[in-house]
């Protein structure tokens, strides 16, 4: 049997499981079941299966799942409106942190203009001290070790 | 694709089952009325654990994929809009929740080495003649059966057979062509057949 026709096969069955076949495909289903025991039997089978599995499905969660799921949705509210209520915190905090970092920078950038020092745009904007190694050096003392 | 929620099986809610339709219902958990969405838990949660339990055995995991279904449910309940029906929203998350489930437990044994502890799944199903299996049994069997399938297997047997989707809802729910949903239920039902043999009438 090709590949092409076993799939047919395959489709017209479950179309039959199902009880979706068209006109058309029931018509070829009935050639095939015909022309083929082993196919017929093949579908009582998948028939017996599909009975028996459902005849043992699980439909529930046990008594009480509906409260249960209720207090889980109440529980999770009030830690989404805990989380809410840090974030709003949070955002404000960070608001007034940029806020001062944006001030100090400013005045660290212009103190050091009114000072006239030359200084990298980002010691400016920091404050920092000049310090180079050669300033470094110098200002070790080496009397104590010597 | 569009997706309409099986009307043959036998999970489903029938709309005489409660005097408000889905969409009264929903209109009402929007604007937060906690009745109106317990109302809805309790109409699917025979979809909802049809699914988690057909793939997860039952258990606590089963347990916690259908609460996080209808907590993910509930937090979407804004952005729910009818192009699908409830119950098969519902179904696509509970099944990719308990996809997501099972890739874990095979992560964990793998990296642990440590077997779970459950029931040894059978490779043959024992059962002589004299002996009546009662319907517990029959149930324990069907279910260890399902396990015993691989995830993606275990994925198109509980749509197709358990909550009675068609092959094509099926592919459309999975992400997968309709032939991958054809070849992989051929495949799961035929070792499934070959388990549940004493069960069936030959």
């Amino acid at each position: 049997m090709t590949k092409t026709m076993k799939g047919e096969r395959e489709f017209l069955l479950q179309r039959a499981l199902d009880g979706v076949l068209t006109a058309e495909e029931k018509r070829r289903l009935a050639i095939l079941l015909e022309e083929s025991p082993a196919l017929r039997l093949e579908l009582e089978r998948a028939r017996q299966l599909r009975a028996l599995i459902k005849e043992c499905t699980e439909n529930s969660f046990g008594p009480f799942f509906s409260s249960r799921v209720m207090s889980r949705i109440r529980s999770s509210d009030a830690e989404d409106s805990f989380a809410q209520a840090l974030a709003w915190l949070f955002r404000r905090v960070a608001v007034a942190a940029i806020v001062l970092i944006v001030a100090l920078t400013a005045y660290n950038i212009s103190s050091q203009q009114a000072l006239g020092n030359h200084r990298s745009p980002l010691e400016a904007a920091l404050g920092l001290p000049p310090v180079t190694v050669s300033m470094s050096i110098a200002n070790l003392n080496f009397t104590d070790t010597l | 694709m569009g997706i309409h929620h099986p009307s043959n099986s036998s999970n489903q809610c029938s709309p005489n089952d409660s005097d408000e339709s889905d969409a009264e219902l929903l209109a009402r958990a929007r604007q937060g009325d906690e009745a109106a969405f317990k109302r809805l838990v309790e109409r699917y949660e025979s979809v909802v654990a049809s699914t988690a339990i057909g793939m997860l055995g039952k258990g606590d995991d089963a347990e916690e994929v259908g609460q996080e279904t209808f907590i993910r449910f509930y937090q979407s309940l804004r952005r729910f809009r009818a192009e699908s029906r409830v119950g098969t929203y519902l179904t696509r998350i509970a099944i990719n929740l308990s996809l997501d489930e099972l890739r874990r437990r095979k992560k964990r044994k793998l990296r642990f080495w440590i077997w779970e502890e459950r029931e040894a799944l059978p490779d043959e199903l024992v059962v002589s003649d004299e002996q009546e299996i009662e319907a517990n049994e029959r149930k324990d069997f069907v279910r260890r059966a399902i396990q015993s399938l691989d995830g993606k297997h275990r994925a198109v047997v509980v749509l197709r057979m358990l909550n009675g989707y068609s092959t094509q809802e099926t592919a459309a729910l999975l992400g997968i062509p309709i032939g991958t949903v054809l070849s992989r239920l051929s495949r799961a039902q035929e070792k499934l057949r070959h388990l549940l043999s004493p069960l069936m009438n030959e």
